[in-house]
Parts: C-alpha cells; sequence; structure tokens
C-alpha cells in the first residue's frame, strides 16, 4: 500500500493549468485564458488523437480520422474556451470525450454522403451503445444549449467531479490502490515496491479496475 | 497474464512516463477478436488518466504539430472580447459594417432600420455597448452571417467577480443585511424616481435587452 514517506510523484501538469484558467475566466481576462487554455490543449492533445482513433475505429479511413483530430481540436479551442463551465479535469475530460464523438459522428456521415455510402458502417453510432457516455452527452449538451441557467451548468460539473470521488471506493483496497497510484504518475517500479507485488499482479488489477471503472461509468446515479 | 492484460499495463506505464504510445499500434498488437475489449479498456483509461509529464522537448513537438498549430491560431481569434471577435470575423469575411448591417437589418425583417442597425454595430465593435446585453439571437444571427458556429459568438454571461463578491458580502451579513446594502437601497430608490426610460423596439432589444430578449 502507498506510503507517505516515499517520494513525490511525478506529476501532470494539466489540474495547475486548469486552476490558473478557471482563474482568469473569473477575472473575465481573456488573454490569460488563451494562454492556459492553449497549454491544456497541448498537454491533451494525445488524449484526443486517442480518443478518436477509438471512437473511429472501422469506421473511419486513416484520412478521415486525421480530419476529425482537427476538428475536434479546433472545437476544442475556438468553442469550448467559452463554454467550459466545469472546474476539474475529470469535466473536462469527460467534455471531451462527448465532442470527440460527435466528431467522429460528423466526419462519417459527411464521408459518407461524400462517397454515397447507402448503408451505415459496421457497428454504427446511432445505436446507444455507452449509457454514461449518452447521460454525459446530453448533459454537457444541456449546458452549451442554455448556458445561463446555473443547474446545467451544475449538471456538468457533478458529473465530471464527482465520478471518481464516487467510484473509486466501490473498487476492492488492491483495485483502488493501483488506480490512484496510476492516476498519481507513479512509476510502475514504485508501485510495485509500495505495494510489495510483481509487475504481472499491477498489470491484471491495472486491467480489471479499468473494467470495473466502465462498468460503474454506466451505473453512475444521473 | 493475459495478453490484453500485458498491453494495457506497458501502455499505461508509456502514457505515464510521457512517452506518447500510439493508440492504433497497441491496438493493432492484439488479435481481431479481442480488439473491442482492449479498446474499450483503453478508452476507460483516457477517460481517467491525468495528461502525463510531458517534458519541455516533448511539449515543443507536441506544440509543433499541424493540428495543435491550426487549433491555437484558432484559439488566438476565439480568446478575443466579443466585440474584437465580431470585429475580426467581419473582416475576415470582407464585409463592411455596413453590408453586415444590412444582412442584420434583413435577417429580423428591419430592413428600414439599416442604418440604425450600422450605428449599433459601429457602437458594438468600438467597445461602447455592453455585451451581456446583446440577446442570443442577434448572437446567432452574427455567427450565422460569419460563417462561425453559434458557440463561437455567444453573449458573454452578465456575471463578474465584482457581483459575485457583493452577493458574498450579502451572505456575511449574517443578520444584519440592512448596513452592508444600504448603499444599494438607495440608489435603487432614486432610480424608482427617476422617469421611466422610452419603450425598446425590436433593433434596440436585440441589441440592449440581454440574451433573452
Amino acid at each position: 500500500m502507498a506510503t507517505g514517506t516515499d517520494p513525490s510523484p511525478v506529476s501532470s501538469n494539466d489540474g495547475e493549468y486548469l486552476r490558473r484558467f478557471i482563474v482568469a475566466r473569473a477575472a473575465g481576462n481573456d488573454e490569460e485564458m488563451a494562454v492556459w487554455w492553449e497549454a491544456l490543449l497541448t498537454d491533451n492533445f494525445d488524449r484526443v488523437r486517442g480518443m478518436v482513433a477509438i471512437e473511429a475505429r472501422g469506421r473511419l479511413s486513416g484520412d478521415e480520422q486525421q480530419e476529425a483530430v482537427q476538428r475536434a481540436l479546433i472545437k476544442l479551442a475556438r468553442n469550448m474556451v467559452h463554454t467550459f463551465r466545469g472546474s476539474s479535469m475529470g469535466e473536462l475530460v469527460g467534455a471531451m470525450r462527448t465532442l470527440v464523438k460527435g466528431v467522429c459522428i460528423d466526419v462519417q456521415r459527411e464521408a459518407a454522403r461524400v462517397s454515397r455510402r447507402e448503408t451505415p458502417l459496421e457497428g454504427g453510432w446511432d445505436d446507444a451503445d455507452d449509457a454514461g457516455h449518452e447521460r454525459h452527452a446530453a448533459a454537457i449538451t444541456r449546458a452549451r444549449e442554455d448556458a445561463p441557467e446555473e443547474e446545467d451548468d451544475d449538471d456538468v460539473l457533478r458529473l465530471g467531479r464527482d465520478f471518481l470521488d464516487w467510484a473509486t471506493p466501490r473498487l476492492s483496497p488492491r483495485l483502488r490502490s493501483v488506480i490512484e497510484l496510476d492516476r498519481q504518475g507513479i512509476p510502475v517500479e514504485e508501485m510495485m515496491r509500495r505495494m510489495g507485488v510483481s509487475r504481472d499482479v499491477i498489470y491484471a488489477a491495472r486491467s480489471r479496475a479499468l473494467r470495473e471503472l466502465a462498468k460503474l461509468m454506466e451505473e453512475y446515479p444521473s | 497474464m493475459t495478453q490484453i492484460e500485458q498491453l494495457l499495463g506497458e501502455f499505461i506505464d508509456a502514457w505515464k512516463g510521457g512517452e506518447r504510445p500510439d493508440v492504433e499500434a497497441y491496438l493493432q498488437r492484439v488479435p481481431e477478436a479481442e480488439r473491442d475489449a482492449f479498446a474499450e479498456q483503453l478508452m476507460t483509461w483516457l477517460s481517467v488518466a491525468p495528461a502525463p509529464a510531458y517534458d519541455d522537448a516533448t511539449r515543443e513537438r507536441i506544440a509543433a504539430d499541424p493540428a495543435v498549430r491550426a487549433a491555437v491560431a484558432e484559439l488566438g481569434a476565439a480568446a478575443q472580447p466579443l466585440p474584437a471577435r465580431i470585429h475580426a470575423l467581419r473582416e475576415r469575411a470582407g464585409l463592411s459594417i455596413a453590408d453586415l448591417a444590412r444582412a442584420v437589418a434583413e435577417a429580423f425583417g428591419l430592413s428600414a432600420q439599416e442604418a440604425r442597425t450600422t450605428g449599433y454595430l459601429e457602437r458594438l465593435e468600438g467597445g461602447e455597448l455592453d455585451a451581456t446585453r446583446l440577446s442570443r439571437r442577434l448572437c446567432a444571427a452574427l455567427a450565422g452571417l460569419l460563417g462561425v458556429d453559434a458557440d463561437a459568438l455567444a453573449p458573454p454571461r452578465a456575471w463578474s467577480p465584482a457581483t459575485a463578491g457583493a452577493a458574498q458580502a450579502l451572505w456575511r451579513a449574517d443578520g444584519q443585511p440592512a448596513a452592508g446594502v444600504a448603499d444599494a437601497l438607495e440608489a435603487l430608490s432614486q432610480a424608482a424616481m427617476e422617469p421611466a426610460p422610452p419603450p425598446m423596439d425590436e433593433l434596440d432589444r436585440l441589441f440592449l435587452g440581454g440574451p433573452d430578449a
């Protein structure tokens, strides 16, 4: 298990960038907002690209995937700098996932129109195959449509901020330790030392923890 | 240990180490039959993972990616205050203020009000109007005419640290709010004694009536 005497983990900067963005947003300082949003955008490029690769798998060509990545980043830059009202990385990442899904659907539909495809590509996105994700998407959409309503912002805030707080305690102690150490960026060698287990045990626990988190996302109460 | 567990473990280690693992390449290493399950686990990780702690050189490489550069260029334009954004978009579209005013007036069936619309747009771009009082209808129409998503020109909220501070002061009054709000009540009393402003017409409402007008 983790101990308080271990060296500090290497931590990512995105939480700090987001905090500074929020401070600038509260002060109405557009220039500062842009500086920190750009830092967030840069640090999350690989996340967006990875999400597109997964979401578009078997549905978009390589060129179309690149188009989807570009569109997602443009929307993230041009629109979300104004429409994102959250205050945690969880909310931002949830919004990115929703954005990526929407962009991939748009790109696929446009590609289908151009190539006059008459049947949907395999595993069409029209199926509500991810209840938790759909719920999150609906909340984000509501927030964008009704931006002045604080209640809608609160929905989005709660979805992003509370999920891991809600879900992590539902994992077994070992899985919880693994996911918490992973989220702190602790190297696997250090995790092995702290937990007194082998790499194989950590890898297996990671996989199980992520499977359980995926299930919990679907169960997460709206 | 299964192959998925091994590859997922390697992917997460590489992610945390800032090595920028390629999702597509990892997916290709898994047999077709197991790829969906692996993809789902990768997506879950990407949905809960903190951004990696990139070193400066890596961050520079990311920033140099054409997709990131294009997005950052858009961000520069989008982060300007609304009047400056409208000005920049109008210039980009090659429209004069009179051109845009004509189109706005037509969009709202106010063709006879073209000159006044021009005046309002000039004041808006000049920073003389309170952008929080623009109607959403007007902002959406401007976005459409200037070729951007409505979100890009959404009216800013009428919220500021100043108003939040005033609200907090009220909450902190702890049973003695009168002293804290005496000035505000006095101002309200004086305002109530003044003659009512002339009623707004449709064009006034678009530019001055607030988001819901």
